[in-house]
């Protein structure tokens, strides 16, 4: 059931949304597409007085541009508009495989990049994309805006780095004049609409030189730092040697979908497919 | 008479629903809408098994917009209720005896304030030790769930010499295998509304797929006539079993009577979770001796259910299961014995296949296990030992002749798939992906199985306007039981379609056909209808004689028309006025579904459906996850009545056997309930579902409607042990406890791997 006594407020400029966060943080909640909101609303996980309800300045808050060095993404941007848009396809390919892997049609119809981004679940979808990617993430306040690495912004499940009077406007991922090829796999229970029970993104930048996130491994989804030092290695490192790295890097859980050993073993695994499929291994 | 010669039999036929369904246009019991209409929300227990110490009313009864708060003192009847035996209060005074058992219903004005009341409601629990485990509730000492003990039915039976024949095979195969609770997952959860009669009675709006049952139970319950309760129970949002079960009904009638007003009751999901009926979890153990040939020698099978704390229908569900330990194969040498037991689990009970998925995934896998045992070809053995038309069943009994179990084996073995399988599995792939195929025969009793009465009962009657309405009281699940109905109604008068029209699922229209189960309602609620239709038509004929002045057996039928051999013509609405003046325009029918020869300890079926099916798959063995690619389905169900009906049974049980092998995992813990709703409980979406191939194998069922039999539930049962024997193929392991979900697949992998 959703609270009874909750107010809602419908912004329609991202000056009067940030005007509103500025008087009422304490006691208000944002909501977007909703997929994630809702849904905890309904099991009383928040108990907001005020629900702000931001999907009106998608105007302001809905693009994808390209600048000479990087893409630059509204936060209310779908996933669907992000899987659909040619300049995602072209660019950043892997971005849209991710957005693609989110729940059902209607889950990418409402969701917003920015709203996974918040959201901050370890086993978000695009998180491990835009993690490899060394994504940024721009947060605007009723003073101004500050820009910090994806990796600063994510703290821990559900925690990250937005204050209370801020609003995460724009993903900012810088582009490889090269072009970017990545992979990235998720495991789920079925083929659609599924939590991933582990997951891996893989940006090649050269036949030496990769970047690794893993998803549902851990509290946050992370960089693999570690493994991506010791890829860079001369002479070339052995799998099981950089398996046994994999290992002692991810800190999964065990829940209802898996147990923490099966996902250390997927977190390889993954791995292994994705540099497989890259040509990498 | 072929099949050209029918004029709908055979044809695909758009559902009669079918539009209203899918513009969102039909409106289910849990759509209504009364005014002044009343919320009611169910208080359940928190604990599986306590003692209710003491219940505090007073916050709730004075919250805002409560209209009153009911409890077992308010039930005018008795307080119990059961399919088979009535262990199940109403509401709950004493002991609570597992998750969601109710204790009171709140109703209130609005949703909001009947669920902020419940809240308010403090109920103090002395805590009881919980039986989570059958096998542990059946121990000497072991706590009682009902006083009565824990065992609700046993059976043993030994038919010949099985220990010696063990002694003399050439191979013996002992194996246990264990299955898991399954969530029915239809999309309309239990609800409905309950509206107060004006002569003191009630009419509930609520589905139910045996209506008078339900009201047989209601009469009791609220100490009232049968006239004074009416039962509205169709069209509902899917069944498959799960709306047998008393849930909602009885507090819908008492919050009614009680308040005077409509009062409505929907569950969440969540509620349906913990409170709805599952499929039975089976330890079953398994030993097999057969000949160096393949030929089967002896089974013995000792098997342990769970029917959770109310007995539902677990003692049938036990007899179904027991009843199929030998499947279509002939054994001379037989010993079963079969356990079910009460524990503080979620209830079981009814649920597409009754007992049979659970016994047919273990002989099914058994059987596999036992071709490559002998290095034989699956299908090869399966032959050897498939039953014959006109064999009895292992069990002695008699069945009917059309056994068309060995012509779907041959089907699936000239199928493509099976044809090709090297092929099939030789496909260049990534290299840790591996394909497999594999197959499993299963059969299904129709009917409720000897010694349970089962009459049905339909109308045929024909209107002032020259129309027919056929009224049965089945109910339409969502299996378009109507569209069959008037399909085969249409048939047997020789009208078109829209000539007919059928009433069905409420009471005080119908008559009494019996549950809406046990793929029973298309054999006999056809058979029935003929019989009515052509008594009907004998009236009809008679008439025109006279009205025409010729003999009657002269008199054709004609489309809306009846003629004598001279030409001379009447209209059918003629016919209809006339008969409905002398009050023989309505012809009822009543028939039972035939039965075995034997009485025997289990309740044994006379008429069966067989099914093979051939599956594909390709397990990832880096992750251990499965998917199945392509299916071919190879079902005797007799003769096909309506195309697209038949091809949507098979659709619907090869994706809810799907589900069953893969991923569709109800997990308990000491009675608590984990997997709360489809966050956590995963049903197959579009996208895990293969390509699904179907060949009906028509057997003609000779005292079948037009040769037909019933359907429902077979499709569930083959795919899942084909699933697991394809896993089989693929991979070499084995598993041996539903479902295989990729970490079960991946652990028994790497476990193999370090052997």
């Amino acid at each position: 059931m959703l609270p009874i006594n909750m107010e809602l407020k419908r912004p329609v400029t991202l000056g009067e949304a940030l005007k509103i966060l500025d008087h009422d943080h304490g006691c208000l909640h944002m909501i977007a597409g909703g997929t994630d909101v809702i849904p905890r609303l309904k099991d009383r996980m928040i108990n907001p007085r005020i629900l702000m309800d931001i999907s009106l300045l998608k105007q302001e808050l809905s693009y994808i541009v390209e600048e000479k060095s990087c893409l630059r993404i509204g936060s209310l941007t779908t996933h669907t508009e992000i899987s659909q848009s040619r300049v995602i396809m072209g660019k950043v390919l892997v971005l849209a495989q991710a957005c693609q892997s989110i729940g059902s049609k209607q889950i990418r119809n409402r969701g917003t990049l920015g709203g996974n981004l918040v959201n901050a679940s370890p086993a978000g979808d695009t998180l491990p994309v835009l993690l490899a990617l060394d994504a940024r993430v721009k947060l605007v306040n009723c003073e101004g805006d500050r820009e910090i690495s994806l990796d600063q912004f994510l703290l821990g499940p559900g925690k990250t780095q937005l204050a209370k009077n801020e609003i995460l406007s724009e993903i900012i991922i810088p582009l490889d004049p090269q072009g970017t090829i990545g992979l990235y796999q998720k495991l789920g229970s079925r083929n659609a609409l599924t939590i991933a029970i582990a997951s891996v993104a893989v940006i090649k930048k050269s036949q030496k030189e990769i970047c690794i996130a893993f998803g549902a491994l851990g509290p946050r989804v992370f960089r693999g730092y570690e493994l991506e030092k010791a890829w860079a290695e001369d002479p070339p490192i052995r799998w099981e040697e950089l398996k046994e790295i994999i290992f002692h890097t991810v800190k999964p859980i065990s829940d209802l979908r898996a147990s923490a050993e099966y996902r250390k073993e997927m977190a390889a695994n993954l791995t292994y497919i994705c540099l497989t499929e890259l040509g990498m291994l | 008479m072929n099949m050209s010669d029918y004029l709908l039999i055979g044809k695909k036929t758009p559902r009669l629903d079918g539009r209203d369904k899918v513009t969102g246009q039909q409106r289910y019991m849990t759509d209504l809408k009364f005014p002044d209409m009343l919320v009611g929300r169910v208080l359940r227990g928190k604990y599986p098994h306590a003692i209710i110490t003491k219940v505090d009313y007073s916050l709730a009864e004075a919250a805002d917009g409560v209209a009153c708060i009911l409890t077992a003192k308010d039930i005018p009847g008795v307080n119990s209720f059961g399919l088979e035996i009535p262990d199940q209060q109403v509401l709950c005074d004493q002991k609570v005896r597992c998750l969601g058992d109710p204790i009171a219903l709140v109703i209130a004005s609005t949703w909001e304030q009947a669920t902020h009341a419940l809240g308010l409601v403090k109920v103090d629990y002395q805590r009881l030790t919980v039986l989570d485990d059958p096998e542990k509730a059946i121990e000497q000492g072991a706590d009682l769930v009902h006083d009565k003990g824990n065992i609700l039915r046993h059976n043993q039976a030994v038919k010949g010499d099985p220990e010696a024949a063990f002694e003399k095979a050439y191979l013996v195969v002992e194996n246990t295998y264990e299955t898991h609770f399954q969530e029915h997952a239809f999309l309309e959860t239990e609800g409905g509304i309950g509206v107060p009669l004006t002569n003191g009675g009630v009419k509930i709006y609520c589905p139910a797929q045996n209506g008078y049952h339900l009201r047989d139970q209601l009469t009791k319950i609220l100490n009232l006539p049968e006239e004074k309760v009416i039962i509205v129970s169709s069209p509902m949002g899917g069944g498959f079993g799960g709306k047998y079960d008393i849930d909602v009904h009885a507090l819908l009638a008492l919050g009614a009577i009680k308040t005077q007003k409509p009062v409505m009751i929907h569950l969440t999901r969540e509620e349906s979770f913990t409170a709805g009926v599952k499929r039975q979890p089976a330890k079953i153990r398994m030993r097999t001796g057969v000949e160096k040939d393949g030929r089967f020698l002896a089974q013995e099978v000792s098997l342990i259910c769970d029917t959770g704390a109310y007995a539902s229908f677990g003692r049938a569900i036990l007899s179904v299961a027991l009843e199929n330990c030998c499947g279509v194969y002939s054994f001379p040498h037989l010993k079963f014995e079969g356990d079910c037991v009460y524990t503080n689990n979620s209830i079981t009970g009814a649920f597409r296949g009754f007992g049979n998925n659970q016994m047919h995934f273990a002989l099914e896998s058994q059987i596999d296990i036992i071709a490559k045992e002998l290095d034989m070809d699956p299908i090869l053995l399966r032959e050897r030992n498939c039953l014959q038309p006109g064999a009895r069943h292992s069990h002695g009994n008699l069945v009917a002749s059309s056994l068309g179990a060995v012509k779907t084996l041959e089907a699936a073995k000239n199928s493509p798939l099976w044809q090709k399988r090297q092929s099939f599995k030789n496909v260049p792939l990534l290299p840790w992906v591996k394909r497999g195929i594999g197959v499993a025969i299963c059969q299904q009793g129709m009917g409720l199985g000897k010694g349970i009465p089962e009459d049905t009962s339909a109308s045929v009657e024909i209107s002032e306007e020259g129309k027919y309405i056929v009224t049965v009281g089945f109910e339409e699940l969502g299996q378009g039981v109507a569209t069959s109905m008037a399909m085969i109604a249409a048939e047997a008068l020789h009208v078109d379609l829209d000539q007919i029209k059928v009433v069905f699922g409420d009471t005080s229209r119908v008559l009494d056909a019996g549950p809406t189960t046990a793929s029973r309602c298309t054999y006999l609620g056809g058979n029935v209808i003929i019989k009515a239709a052509q008594e009907l038509k004998e009236r009809m004929s008679h008439l025109g004689a006279e009205l025409l002045g010729a003999p009657s057996q002269e008199i054709v039928f004609s489309r809306g028309k009846i003629r004598s051999s001279h030409g001379d013509e009447l209209d059918i609405k003629d016919i209809g006025i006339q008969l409905c003046q002398r009050g023989l325009a309505k012809v009822t029918a009543t028939l039972s579904m035939p039965e075995t020869d034997i009485e025997y300890d289990l309740g044994l079926h006379f008429l069966h459906g067989y099914l093979t099916q051939v599956v594909g798959v390709e397990v990832n063995i880096l992750t251990g996850k499965t998917d199945v690619i392509i299916t071919e389905v190879f079902p005797d169900a007799g003769k096909v009545i309506n195309p697209l009906g038949y091809e949507g049974q098979v659709d619907g049980g090869t994706v809810m056997g799907i589900g069953y092998a893969l991923m569709e995992d109800f997990k308990t813990s000491q009675g608590q309930i984990l997997t709360k709703n489809f966050q956590t409980y995963l049903i197959p979406t579009v996208t895990d579902i293969p390509e699904i191939k179907i060949t009906p194998i028509e057997v003609l069922e000779e005292s079948g409607p037009f040769g037909a039999k019933g359907m429902g539930e077979i499709t569930s049962v083959a795919v899942t042990p084909a699933i697991i024997n394809a896993i089989t193929d693929a991979t070499g392991i084995r598993i041996f406890d539903l479902p295989a979900t990729p970490e079960k697949v991946y652990q028994l992998l790497k476990k193999r791997k370090a052997e």
